[in-house]
């Protein structure tokens, strides 16, 4: 199962970190000062003492997510914004391009939604971007992506185990 | 180029007001320095000042002022 934690925070930037070490205390059972977090030859972040868990964290603006789960997993988050032209001609392939343009009043959330999916995608295969060029994929019609709309905004997540129809559990958190 | 034009091209890759950015801002205190932001600067030195911009150079910025001498 993969389980996203979602949430909704003043300085998510800042926050981030403590809040990726609560959800991996509580989902391991573990101190947080037990942690310890290294990363893999892809750069993805792992831990040595729990092989078959798999974490990924992002944050928008207003808002932190982190997912968890027993295989590879990527996520990424971004709040809904007007789209940047030069970034869509740069780095998008042709087909996610007409996706975008196709709908006028729509275009700005298929441009975030398309960026999620690919920052979603190679977090998962843990390369980065400089590895697998944004363009060099398509990931419209990708059935190991999912998408989420969650509090305006949208939420990707990446997995391998997607495509087997496996559960994405969103848990919302309230800030106290 | 002058220097508060090419902040100004900053400010709108960081989402920030007209003149909100300083030459000594750190960019690990942007709330908008993400990777959607380093993108789009791979994109503006490409297109504004003819430079390829690789990740290696992305991840040496510290300052505001690091992007701006790359600029020159």
């Amino acid at each position: 199962m993969i389980k996203i934690y979602f949430l909704k925070v003043i300085f998510p930037k800042k926050y981030s970190e403590l809040f990726k070490l609560d959800i991996l205390s509580k989902e391991l059972g573990i101190c947080k000062d037990k942690i310890s977090i290294t990363k893999d030859r892809y750069g993805r972040p792992f831990l040595n003492d729990f092989p078959d868990f798999y974490f990924s964290i992002s944050h928008s603006k207003d808002a932190i997510a982190c997912g968890v789960s027993d295989s590879p997993i990527g996520i990424d988050i971004e709040k809904i914004k007007p789209l940047k032209t030069k970034i869509i001609e740069k780095f998008f392939t042709p087909k996610e391009e007409a996706y975008i343009y196709s709908n006028l009043e729509k275009q700005n959330e298929r441009f975030i939604e398309i960026w999620t999916k690919k920052e979603a995608y190679v977090k998962g295969f843990g390369k980065g971007m400089e590895i697998i060029p944004f363009n060099s994929f398509d990931v419209l019609d990708d059935r190991r992506i999912k998408t989420e709309y969650v509090d305006n905004q949208i939420l990707s997540v990446f997995s391998e185990s997607i495509k087997n129809g496996i559960d994405v559990n969103i848990v919302k958190l309230e800030n106290n | 180029m002058t220097n508060r034009k090419k902040l100004s091209l900053l400010e709108y890759i960081l989402e920030l007001d007209e003149g909100e950015l300083e030459e000594n801002t750190k960019l690990s205190e942007l709330e908008g320095w993400d990777s959607m932001a380093k993108i789009s600067l791979i994109a503006l030195m490409d297109d504004e000042f003819g430079k390829a911009l690789s990740g290696e150079h992305i991840r040496g910025f510290n300052t505001v002022q690091d992007i701006l001498d790359f600029m020159d």
